[in-house]
């Protein structure tokens, strides 16, 4: 296996350094441009982008052991979640690259401060997006950094391959800025594609099929094939608190909105929603293959050993190094977008001078929060679903202050950046167990969410000067 | 038409996620019992196909 390896991760590598090449001599030296690819992509680029920032490590190997060890209702966290995310994606996108287009913003930040006319705003966004999502980058290289561990020869610890990975990804984003990292993600998101299949095609041919494998399951856990799941986790509250703040990420995260951003206008919108939605479907079916299988072969095994045995040590020599590849790819596809736009959206939101970019600046940020993640990601220890559906709930918080200044025209109050952020503290105080997680027998983060979408759109009902 | 479909999945979400469908028990497929997972694929089809409907309607538009 380790001949095909060097050779998956020779080919890996030069296709990221070309594309970085590429990506430079489009950009020129146009700050805009480096930063958020100003003149417009093309959609199909951008739909793949898209598509390998969102299914990351957490799509190749959080959903299979979720799928192993939570059963079938899995589905309806992640499956039904995903696909209905293209509706998102078409109702916010065609109104935010509208307000691109007619008002020159480039960046949710930008937005915030133009229609509340304030930074508090702003800074309330940064700190939802800061606080959860460095976490979430950081286990994103945790989880395939031990994995690695676990795979190589002894003594290359977890550490070493997390520098070679944020290095790597720093050197691509500082040549290439986003127009690197989004030829980049399409090598990844394809890359992730192909292994995802055909790891599940093996796998179910081994136990006879799909329907055989369904089976199987069923006789080895019943409790595998409905809600709760055997663990009792999925709870209808779980689900659908789970489903409404994974349907904010294409809104909050920004490493999603700057995708919807660099269309080259709103009527690629719709075909990006359609494509997205597709692609969700057939990147997740096949984790339901992965994750059963591992269900009836691997019940008692740790997170870490199912992966590396399904994924890796038990499938055919070439596919075993292709699965590393992709698994490094997935991490790194949705590490480098995020940092890339944490760094972008905290230039654009901190600095004084409107209009002012620096590209050199973005860098060093990305640089920045690249160290801050590594350091995070040798303290992390958490699941790595649980801790990506915290990440997702923090974030959806500042979600209806964003749409609200989306849908909205004129001069907003600071009352919903307010009640964002008292919500943010309460959710974070809940998370860490200072506060109780549940109230009256109603989750904490599914009531915040809903308070902050009741609130915001009372007021955008309310608003003299609503309709855009 | 557009307002349709958007109301309509809506309610399919809403349906989804309420106790009635994450409370399915495990069965033999049947449309007297469908299993839990063969109805999470089956709304995911649904919804992709009036997001392909909607986007039509969108384009049509534009």
């Amino acid at each position: 296996m380790t001949g095909w390896l060097a050779v998956f991760l020779f080919v890996y590598v030069v296709l990221l350094a070309i594309n970085a090449r590429q990506a430079k001599r489009e950009n020129g030296s146009d700050a805009h441009e480096i930063v958020f690819a100003r003149s417009g992509m093309r959609t199909s680029l951008l739909f793949l982008s898209f598509a390998a920032t969102l299914f990351s490590t957490f799509t190749l190997m959080g959903i299979p052991d979720f799928f192993r060890i939570h059963g079938a209702a899995t589905w309806l966290f992640i499956g039904v979640t995903d696909v209905a995310m293209g509706f998102v994606v078409l109702w916010f996108g065609l109104r935010y690259r509208k307000i691109i287009e007619r008002e020159g913003v480039f960046s949710v930040s930008e937005l915030l401060n133009k229609r509340f006319g304030s930074a508090l705003p702003v800074y309330v966004y940064l700190i939802g997006i800061f606080v959860f999502l460095a976490p979430y980058v950081a286990i994103q290289i945790q989880g395939v950094s031990q994995l690695l561990t676990v795979l190589s020869p002894a003594g290359v610890p977890a550490w070493f391959w997390a520098i070679c990975m944020l290095l790597l990804i720093g050197v691509y984003s500082w040549i290439g800025g986003l127009r690197a990292i989004v030829y980049s993600d399409v090598v990844q998101g394809l890359v992730l594609l192909a292994v995802i299949w055909l790891v599940a095609h093996a796998l179910a041919s081994s136990a006879g099929g799909v329907s055989a494998l369904l089976s199987q399951t069923r006789n080895m856990s019943p409790a595998l094939m409905t809600a709760p799941g055997p663990a009792g986790l999925m709870t209808w509250q779980f689900l659908l608190a789970s489903f409404v703040s994974i349907l904010w990420m294409p809104v909050t995260q920004p490493q999603l909105t700057a995708r919807i951003a660099a269309t080259k206008g709103p009527r690629e919108i719709p075909i990006m929603a359609l494509s997205i939605s597709f692609f969700a479907l057939i990147i997740l079916l096949p984790t339901i293959v992965i994750g059963f299988a591992g269900a009836v072969a691997y019940p008692d095994l740790s997170s870490g050993e199912f992966l590396a045995r399904i994924l890796v040590v038990d499938q055919a020599p070439v596919l075993g190094a292709l699965a590393i590849v992709g698994l490094i790819a997935a991490a790194m596809s949705t590490a480098d977008s995020q940092l890339f736009a944490l760094s972008a959206e905290g230039q654009a939101g901190l600095r004084r001078t409107e209009g002012a970019i620096s590209s050199v600046g973005v860098r060093i940020l990305v640089a920045f929060f690249a160290i801050g993640c590594f350091v995070l990601s040798l303290l992390t220890s958490s699941e790595l679903v649980l801790l990506a559906r915290v990440s997702f709930a923090g974030t959806a918080i500042v979600g209806p202050m964003i749409v609200l200044a989306t849908f909205s025209e004129g001069r907003l109050s600071l009352f919903s950046p307010c009640l964002a952020f008292v919500c943010l503290l309460v959710f974070a105080l809940s998370t860490l167990g200072v506060l109780p997680t549940t109230f009256s027998g109603v989750r904490v983060d599914l009531a915040l969410m809903l308070i902050t979408a009741f609130i915001g759109f009372a007021e955008y009902r309310i608003h003299p000067r609503r309709r855009g | 038409m557009k307002k349709i479909i958007d109301i309509g999945v809506v309610l399919l979400c809403g349906a989804v996620y309420s106790p009635l469908i994450v409370g399915l028990p495990d069965g033999e497929l049947t449309l007297a019992s469908p299993p839990l997972l063969f109805v999470g694929v089956l709304a995911s089809l649904v919804i992709l196909l009036m997001l392909a409907a909607r986007v039509v309607l969108e384009r049509r538009d534009q």
